[in-house]
């Protein structure tokens, strides 16, 4: 019998104003990115002219009305982070945003986050907790400031950009010293800057499947073999409707996490590990079915697919390491049964 | 978007309390341990009991026998009948028939049949598969054949599970062999009672029963006929859409029973883990590869809890599969001993589910047919081929 005496809601439908933020930032980075600009960023990846264009309005949502921002909820900023990463858009959207959300939780204010404010300065996180000083930095290549957890504390450091290191997904990465800087808060305080970081690379991470979802179906529908379209051989159409559904599945729990780290923070559990582990996949297996299902010409450079495989694991690798992660969902799921006893 | 807590009121607390309570009084050891013994799906003392309330079809108004129940009570009504564990296959099949009845039957049908559904005396089988044809049910042999104002029916049907507590089976059969596959059927509702019909029990091997139902001359008047002569594919598309939801995740109304069984083995897996001591004297539950695969299943329940209808049917079921797996070998050896055998783990619990998790990817319709649903109509994709055209 259920021990359970409480209901939930289970609506996943997003509000007039929701839809209306989404489309128009997916009517937007068809407009402004494209897998043209994406291959130009290369192999920085950053597009410092987009990021002057779309970065400000990242930045307004980010903070709150008090920072001077139009403070969106997090439910708001998975959905843009999601069309951001939908165009594989070469400007560091959840870095910035959760760095600038980082600086105000910690209190920072003055210059720094006067120029976070306008998008002049991205401040960046550390999402490892390795006790190592160096540390490989998402972000790390274009921003001018790390949060990081430091020990038992939280520390910002500012310093030039590093050195890009050259890396898989072209993503702007490089090493950090993380010494020195100024002790801003506990390290207990970086836990909710990691639900943000966790669940934002989660909403890019679908974003990114979903894309891949689509190339594949495109070319599923229009390429023909043995006299049909391929996409009516069941070999090929079970495995998209498979990476489809990983795809759904995730954003859904994505979702879920946003909406309880913004209103029931002490509930979220481990649906933000979940929703990143799940999206992770879900862009990796969506990406590599993308290249898959167009062949030959899948393998080629000349293909779009595979900037969005090469992006699915190194933005999985960026957002967490995976036997950390699921060490901390172990202590989740364990400690649940404890409650129980 | 919302996932807050419900706030209910006292009087759907008190409700809620009520239908614990009733449950507490029917799903006892002994029906837990019969049904585990047998796996009919089905205690008719419980399910009389629903239907006293109005609670074997709750939704359903008052006049036609149900509670007249809101979706948030409808909804607390089918978790605890699953959480509990009742034998309840039956009761929720039984329901489907009645979309096609409504829809279709003649008002004395539906006067004589529909009141005693929800009452709880009768039940209705589904007979749509047979030996040679169950995904592709256009494919159905069973014939009918008109004489004066009755139908002679032969042929048999399987996997008409709870056919041996039922009064009828919606029954799907050939009425005009020459035509196209879909435009031959009719569907009647058969009374069981009728001579010539044999059922025969099948066993499975999560160890439900299920069954043969032989049909040797059965004659049966036209008033049971359902629909249009040789529209029976219309007839049951309704029901079998409704059947096909049935295992996905995020249905409004009740959890998805197969996530209730990864929920199940989970908790069974956490158990074992937090109480078993290792060889370095520790609970196994600080072993990293423990860690690993509780922290991936709990992951992969999440995720498929998420997941909407036809997908979601797909994900929870495969998600069972491999959770069933993955706890076994996470568990070693034991885990295949059975409930009562010296040394099963947290009563055979995991050598159940690994036996469970196969047919979940076949009842209500199989997980190949929900892919060729979502390439179809959610990914636009072509049909695919072969396939016989309609």
């Amino acid at each position: 019998m259920s021990a359970v005496w409480e209901l939930r809601k289970e609506d996943y439908t997003l509000s007039g104003e929701q839809q209306e933020l989404r489309d128009s930032f997916r009517a937007f980075f068809a407009k402004a990115a494209g897998a043209e600009r994406v291959r130009m960023a290369e192999p920085l990846g950053f597009d410092a002219g987009l990021w002057q264009q779309a970065g400000p309005q990242f930045m307004s949502m980010a903070l709150s009305e008090e920072a001077g921002g139009d403070g969106a909820g997090l439910v708001e900023l998975a959905l843009v982070v999601e069309e951001a990463g939908r165009a594989a858009a070469p400007i560091p959207v959840v870095e910035a945003i959760v760095g600038a959300r980082a600086l105000e939780r910690l209190n920072v204010t003055g210059e720094l986050l006067d120029k976070v404010k306008t998008a002049e300065t991205i401040v960046t996180i550390c999402p490892s907790t390795s006790r190592a000083e160096r540390r490989l930095v998402p972000a790390g290549a274009i921003a001018r400031a790390v949060v990081a957890k430091r020990g038992d504390d939280v520390i910002v450091k500012s310093g030039t950009p590093a050195p890009l290191v050259p890396n898989l997904g072209c993503a702007p990465l490089g090493w950090w010293n993380i010494d020195g800087g100024i002790v801003v808060g506990a390290a207990a305080d970086f836990d909710c800057i990691a639900a943000d970081w966790q669940i934002l690379s989660a909403a890019a991470l679908v974003g990114l499947g979903q894309a891949s979802v689509d190339m594949g179906v495109r070319y599923a529908k229009e390429r023909t073999a043995f006299g049909t379209a391929i996409g009516a051989f069941q070999a090929i159409a079970h495995t998209l409707v498979d990476a489809a559904a990983a795809v759904e599945g995730a954003r859904r729990l994505m979702w879920r996490a946003a909406w309880f780290s913004e209103n029931e923070p002490d509930a979220l559990g481990l649906l933000g590990i979940g929703a990143l582990c799940s999206a992770a996949h879900a862009a990796e297996k969506a990406g590599a079915l993308a290249v898959h299902t167009q062949g030959g010409l899948g393998v080629t450079l000349e293909s779009d697919a595979q900037l969005y495989y090469r992006r699915a694991k190194s933005w999985a690798l960026l957002a967490g390491e995976r036997r950390a992660l699921l060490n901390d969902a172990a202590d989740i799921a364990l400690s649940s049964m404890e409650g129980a006893r | 978007m919302n996932f807050g807590v419900v706030e209910l009121d006292d009087d759907t607390k008190q409700f809620w309390a009520d239908v614990k309570d009733l449950l507490a009084e029917y799903v006892t050891d002994a029906v837990l341990e019969e049904e585990r013994a047998t796996g009919s799906g089905f205690n008719e003392q419980l399910h009389l009991a629903l239907g006293k309330r109005g609670w074997v079809a709750p939704s359903w108004p008052v006049e036609a026998g149900g509670a007249g129940l809101d979706g948030m009570r409808t909804r607390i009504i089918g978790e605890e009948i699953l959480r509990s564990g009742a034998p309840y296959v039956l009761a929720s099949t039984t329901l489907l028939p009645p979309i096609a009845i409504r829809m279709f039957g003649s008002e004395e049908l539906q006067n004589d049949v529909l009141p005693r559904v929800a009452d709880g005396s009768i039940r209705i089988c589904l007979g749509y598969t047979e030996p040679d044809c169950g995904s592709d049910l256009a494919a159905v042999r069973t014939r009918a054949v008109q004489d004066g104002d009755a139908w002679i029916i032969n042929g048999q049907k399987m996997f008409t599970t709870g056919a041996q507590h039922s009064q009828f089976c919606f029954l799907l059969a050939r009425t005009d062999p020459a035509a196209p596959a879909h435009k031959g059927l009719t569907v009647f509702l058969l009374p069981l009672e009728s001579p010539g019909v044999e059922i025969r029990p099948i066993d499975t091997l999560g160890g439900e029963r299920t069954n043969f139902v032989y049909l040797h001359d059965v004659r049966i008047n036209d008033r049971w006929r359902l629909g249009e002569v040789n529209s029976g594919w219309s007839v049951i598309a309704a029901p079998l859409t409704a059947e096909h939801s049935m295992g996905g995740g995020d249905s409004d109304e009740i959890t998805s029973p197969y996530l209730i069984a990864c929920e199940d083995l989970l908790q069974s897996a956490l158990a074992w883990a937090t109480d078993t001591v290792g060889d370095d004297g520790h609970p196994v539950s600080a072993q990293q590869e423990v860690r690993r695969g509780i922290a991936e299943i709990a992951i992969a329940i999440e995720l498929a809890r998420s997941t909407p209808g036809a997908m979601g049917r797909i994900v929870c079921s495969d998600t069972l599969n491999a959770t069933a797996s993955r706890l076994m070998d996470l568990v070693g050896s034991s885990a295949q001993l059975l409930r009562g055998a010296d040394g099963a783990v947290v009563d055979g619990a995991f050598e159940f589910g690994f036996r469970f998790a196969p047919g979940t990817a076949i009842y209500g319709g199989s997980t190949d047919i929900a892919r060729n649903m979502v390439a179809e109509r959610i990914l636009g994709l072509p049909r695919s081929t072969p396939r016989r055209s309609t």
